[in-house]
């Protein structure tokens, strides 16, 4: 179990630095060159008193060392946009983000396992194709258009729930206005994920099923819920921990989409606005953290997984 | 069955064993949703690429005098808010999206296709650090990379091309590895190699064949995964910018107008989820036809 752990742990860290190599690479290529990370002066001469100032006369290994220096010391320098360090920003928003991303992520794996088993128990019935259609449905509508379309029928049309934000301004701040501002974005990013988790429970389970010991415990006459429930789930269960893991990045894709038609003011959001301002710390801090959120939760997820499953453990 | 019906049944007419293609085409015609989807797809191309082309099309023609007009008379479907005719900004959008569309599939199949061969072919070291490094792009969230090179190199079709291909080739590369590990010790590989065949040759003409279908299937999803995520950019306002018109854009603009014209917002939204869940069902079809030990998989 130790050099398990110990070889998943020197993944990660190989993981983190190549996305750390890779926005220092990005930055350098950049028109302009790294000079125009910390001034927004652009005529030439500032530009090379700049420079000088900054080591970028440096060779670029020196540079790098730097760099990671800074990034590991929790320096990610300054927002161009309001001048504040980057990883305050960063504390703010990412909270808001992940709010979003597990409720998401909750409800997607609350639906879609009862989804997943049904369709693997009735499989070729109409209830697995039709499962089937609404998977493809859902993995090719655009959440951005689908949000549109939620927002014209519950906003504008029934008036029913609040087309964005995270709480009413001016409002009192209750449980329930929350709760209301988070139905539409949460369905959103939650249609993006379901198709994946169904066809994965699925698959899995179907598999399962189909394992001799399922046979026996069919075979010595049990009941057919029994057998579902009771023998095959929890081995469907295990790799379905895995890929819901591996379903993070896509969480955090989505919320960028999600944040943006609904006005959810987390890092999604603030990724497009720097984009557009070419806010380039702020990008890259962005760019640096959700790989480490990323990585660091991938890590749990496979430290979980050779937990729950000792046969990981030894490959 | 007998058996000489069932030869019959599988043998074409001129008594000689069907192609492998004709094969595939023929499981490929039994699957309706991808039939109907072929159909749509092709007349979305043909007039994403033919109307353009008519004397008189003109997607940026401005109407002052009738603007956010109904659908109806010269515009049948409307104009937006600077009156400019919304039919023509579809098409026009249409064949926007798809060639982007179609680009970064081809180079992310292409990055993919030879990264995954190089891995399964030469095993080993090479193996082990190119999957490595096709695991850790898979382990992140794409959409921040491409916003991050979107932030360096600005927007525009070349970039958005190139950030949606150079960080969707991952899947690919793991698929042609595996049918490359797969394939390389089979014994045409080995005849080919004594009979003095480079490395290069053995993997173009020996190898690729084989990996061929599976090559096909991922780039038929991959085409419907890169018209989502250039449409997704366009919104955010990141991809394609105005004027030029795109399926994304649109719905970034026609949101403004929600609480008037709805129906702004319906039309693209409505052109993107057709042709990518065509070309899923498509991928899905060419996935049964091609390989049936595939399905239910």
């Amino acid at each position: 179990m130790l050099q398990f752990v110990a070889r998943r742990l020197i993944h990660a860290v190989g993981v983190l630095l190549a996305v750390a190599i890779f926005t220092f690479l990005l930055v350098h290529a950049a028109p302009g060159g790294p000079a125009i990370m910390t001034t927004m002066e652009t005529t030439p001469d500032q530009i090379a008193a700049h420079r000088a100032r900054l080591g970028l006369d440096q060779p670029l290994h020196v540079q790098f060392g730097k760099w990671m220096w800074n990034l590991l010391r929790g320096d990610f320098g300054r927002s161009f946009n309001d001048g504040r360090p980057v990883l305050a920003v960063l504390g703010e928003r990412l909270p808001v983000t992940l709010l979003l991303g597990g409720a998401a992520l909750l409800i997607s794996v609350v639906l879609a396992l009862p989804a997943g088993i049904y369709s693997a128990t009735h499989r070729g019935a109409t209830g697995d194709h039709v499962t089937t259609f609404l998977s493809f449905i859902g993995v090719s509508i655009p959440s951005f258009w689908f949000g549109i379309v939620l927002t014209i029928v519950f906003s504008v049309q029934l008036r029913w729930l609040p087309s964005s934000g995270m709480f009413t301004v001016g409002a009192a701040d209750t449980l329930s206005n929350r709760i209301v501002h988070m139905i539409m974005p949460v369905l959103v990013l939650a249609t993006g994920l379901l198709p994946q988790l169904v066809r994965y429970a699925r698959s899995s389970m179907l598999e399962v099923l189909s394992r001799d010991y399922v046979r026996t415990a069919r075979a010595k006459g049990l009941a057919t819920s029994r057998v579902v429930y009771h023998h095959a789930l929890r081995n469907a269960l295990i790799p379905v921990v895995t890929v819901t893991g591996l379903l993070l990045p896509r969480v955090i894709g989505g919320a960028v989409i999600t944040e943006q038609i609904f006005g959810w003011p987390g890092m999604g959001q603030l990724a497009v606005a720097s984009a557009i301002g070419r806010d380039f710390p702020m990008v890259l801090g962005i760019t640096v953290v959700i790989a480490g959120v990323v990585v660091a939760t991938n890590l749990i997820v496979d430290l979980a997984y050779g937990w729950l499953d000792p046969r990981i453990r030894h490959d | 069955m007998t058996e000489a019906l069932g030869n019959a049944a599988v043998r074409g007419r001129d008594g000689k064993a069907p192609r492998f293609a004709t094969l595939a085409a023929r499981r490929l015609r039994r699957n309706r949703p991808a039939v109907a989807s072929l159909l749509f797809l092709a007349l979305v191309h043909v007039f994403a690429f033919l109307v353009p082309a008519l004397p008189g099309f003109d997607p940026f023609l401005t109407d002052p005098g009738s603007t956010l007009a109904a659908p109806g008379g010269a515009h049948p479907l409307g104009t937006d808010e600077v009156g400019r005719d919304v039919l023509s900004r579809l098409i026009d959008g249409a064949r926007v999206s798809l060639v982007v569309g179609l680009l970064s599939m081809a180079l992310a199949i292409s990055t993919g296709t030879i990264i995954g061969a190089l891995a399964g072919y030469f095993g080993g070291f090479a193996d082990a650090w190119l999957m490595r490094a096709t695991d850790a792009m898979m382990a992140l969230p794409t959409l921040f990379l491409i916003l991050a090179i979107v932030a360096v190199f600005g927007g525009g079709p070349f970039v958005v091309m190139a950030a949606i291909g150079l960080t969707s080739w991952m899947q690919v590369a793991r698929i042609v590895r595996g049918e490359t590990l797969r394939w390389r010790v089979a014994e045409f590989v080995d005849a080919a190699r004594a009979l003095g065949a480079s490395d290069g040759r053995i993997m173009r003409r020996h190898l690729l064949p084989q990996v061929a279908p599976a090559i096909i299937v991922t780039a038929t999803l991959g085409v419907a995964y890169a018209i989502l995520t250039e449409s997704a950019l366009s919104y955010l306002g990141v991809g394609i910018r105005p004027p030029t018109p795109s399926w994304g854009n649109m719905l970034q603009n026609a949101q403004q107008y929600i609480w008037s014209q709805p129906r702004l917002a319906i039309y693209p939204g409505v052109l993107i989820l057709l042709t990518v869940l065509s070309y899923n069902f498509m991928g899905d079809g060419l996935r049964d036809a091609l390989d049936p030990s595939l399905r239910n998989v």
